[in-house]
């Protein structure tokens, strides 16, 4: 019985796969046979945090308190997406 | 008894820190100057067991003929060598090279077993030259037409439908679900990305669109237009592509008995026109595609079956048949190492004016497949593979065959 719980706890544990995943070499081949012009997802997400970066430039003259600090917490949710693709420990 | 729980456990668990892929390695890179090589080495042991083929003069049938075989052979995609070479950036441009051999195991045939030709085939060798104002592509690659329909079938690493026939690789689901677009050579111009979207036009060599085409002296044109974003924690990307070429027939033909004869529609014109789609999403280990395509003159195995395989783009007057398929798909990470996944896809032709009054030919209806597949990364370069398959062909006159196959492989990425 406890060895059923352990091998049953021990499942679960691996199926806590993360939400993103880094990229696996099906998604290698599938990108190298389409001349890179693939589902990316560093890729894309290194843009969005480019972009982020730049809207958060632009300070009060464009955005006020609070849509900074809603923009903040996007770049910052982004930031931990793409780290968790890159295997970096998350920012804190 | 501990020990051994506590054994089991530290097996699972390594089982499951067993990670996914590293970039391949790179030399060079201190004058700019990169070289890099990736590869596969794809082998798959089959089984093959195909029900009789009905008689008659009937579209040619890729399951076999009331036999069983087995094989070690690769599967839809072969076994791949390519090396990539980076050139400095200049002027803001990004220059790259690919060169991609993928060579297949098995001999040409199980009746000839000195005969290993043609193990080698050079399916990429391209450039690119990419800035602000999008890429440039010169070179041989894979063709845009249903380039993505096949790329986000779960059967491209594995085995998928074992053909009868000796060939170079499995089929996957090329006739199955769609229709293989072939590598090709091409001048391919592509945006740059606008907010996930991105899109592509290609002018390549055009192909026979029938055993009667006499002049291909118009380019093929391909285009694609993708998107592909990251909501949270949800991927998503979605395509359509498209295909247009015109070619002239020939006015007349040697026939079997090497008697010259009239074509039907001397000098005509035949079209290969098709659009395809399809979006693919993934969630918590999740994820759901499904693709289609639409069109005439195309043909029933590849985007352009030409004079190949009984020349079903056109029909005995000369006129295209209509041919159209989809691809439905789930697959689920059950752990970090091991994926589970269920495919189904069916590829149809249209009965045409002149094939509903003869007689004398039967052509395809329908060419469906269903696949269950289970994959296991034992580490990050080593995967290993078992699936079945279930084939069914079915004529227009409603006879079918069908097939069984398993297959058992092993992959090794660098």
């Amino acid at each position: 019985m406890k060895k059923i719980a352990i091998i049953a706890g021990a499942a679960v544990l691996m199926a806590a796969v993360p939400v993103i995943a880094q990229q696996t070499n099906e998604e290698k081949v599938i990108c190298e046979l389409a001349a890179k012009n693939c589902l990316n997802k560093a890729d894309i997400l290194e843009k969005r945090v480019k972009k982020l970066n730049a809207e958060i430039k632009k300070g009060s003259k464009a955005y006020s308190a609070e849509e900074l600090k809603k923009l903040d917490q996007k770049l910052k949710e982004t930031q931990d997406l793409l780290d968790k693709i890159e295997e970096k420990a998350p920012a804190k | 008894m501990k020990k051994r729980n506590i054994g089991i456990l530290l097996v699972l668990l390594g089982l499951a820190a067993a990670g996914q892929a590293e970039a391949a390695f790179v030399v060079g890179g201190e004058n700019g100057w990169q070289f890099s090589t990736d590869g596969i080495v794809d082998v798959f042991a089959d089984y093959r067991s195909t029900s009789q083929l009905p008689t008659g003069d009937r579209f040619v049938s890729f399951l076999g003929n009331n036999d069983q075989n087995f094989g070690v052979e690769v599967g839809l995609l072969p076994s791949v060598v390519a090396f990539n070479v980076k050139a400095p950036t200049v002027n803001g441009v990004d220059s790259t090279v690919r060169i991609g051999i993928y060579p297949s195991i098995q001999n040409k045939s199980q009746d000839s077993r000195f005969d290993t030709s043609p193990n080698i085939d050079f399916r990429e060798i391209y450039y690119t030259a990419k800035g602000r104002y999008g890429e440039l592509l010169a070179g041989r690659a894979l063709n845009l037409y249903q380039g993505k329909n096949i790329l986000t079938d779960m059967t491209l690493l594995t085995a998928g439908v074992v053909p009868g026939p000796a060939t170079t690789t499995t089929l996957g689901h090329i006739g199955y679900g769609y229709l293989y677009t072939n590598f090709g050579p091409q001048i391919r111009y592509t945006t740059p990305d606008l907010n996930g979207v991105k899109a592509a036009l290609s002018v390549g060599e055009p192909y026979k669109i029938s055993s009667f085409t006499a002049k291909t002296n118009v380019p093929r044109v391909e285009t694609e237009i993708s998107y592909a974003t990251v909501l949270g924690g949800t991927t998503l990307q979605a395509w359509a592509s498209g295909l247009f070429e015109s070619a002239t027939r020939s006015t007349t033909f040697v026939d079997a008995n090497k008697v010259t004869q009239v074509t039907p529609r001397p000098g005509g014109h035949n079209t290969s026109l098709g659009g395809a789609a399809g979006v693919e999403s993934g969630f918590k280990g999740v994820d759901l595609m499904a693709s289609g395509y639409y069109g005439e003159g195309l043909g029933m195995i590849s985007a352009q079956d030409g004079d190949l395989f009984g020349s079903s783009s056109t029909d005995g007057a000369g006129e295209e048949r209509t041919q159209w398929g989809f691809l439905a798909q789930a697959t689920y990470m059950l752990t970090p190492t091991v994926k589970i996944g269920a495919n189904y896809g069916q590829s149809r032709q249209e009965k045409t004016a002149f094939d509903k009054t003869s007689a004398a030919f039967i052509p395809m209806k329908k060419q469906e497949a269903a696949v269950a597949m289970v994959t296991y990364n034992f580490n990050k370069f080593t995967q290993f593979v078992a699936e079945y398959t279930y084939a069914q062909d079915t004529w227009h006159d409603g006879a079918t065959q069908h097939s069984n196959s398993f297959a058992l492989g092993t992959l090794f990425y660098w």
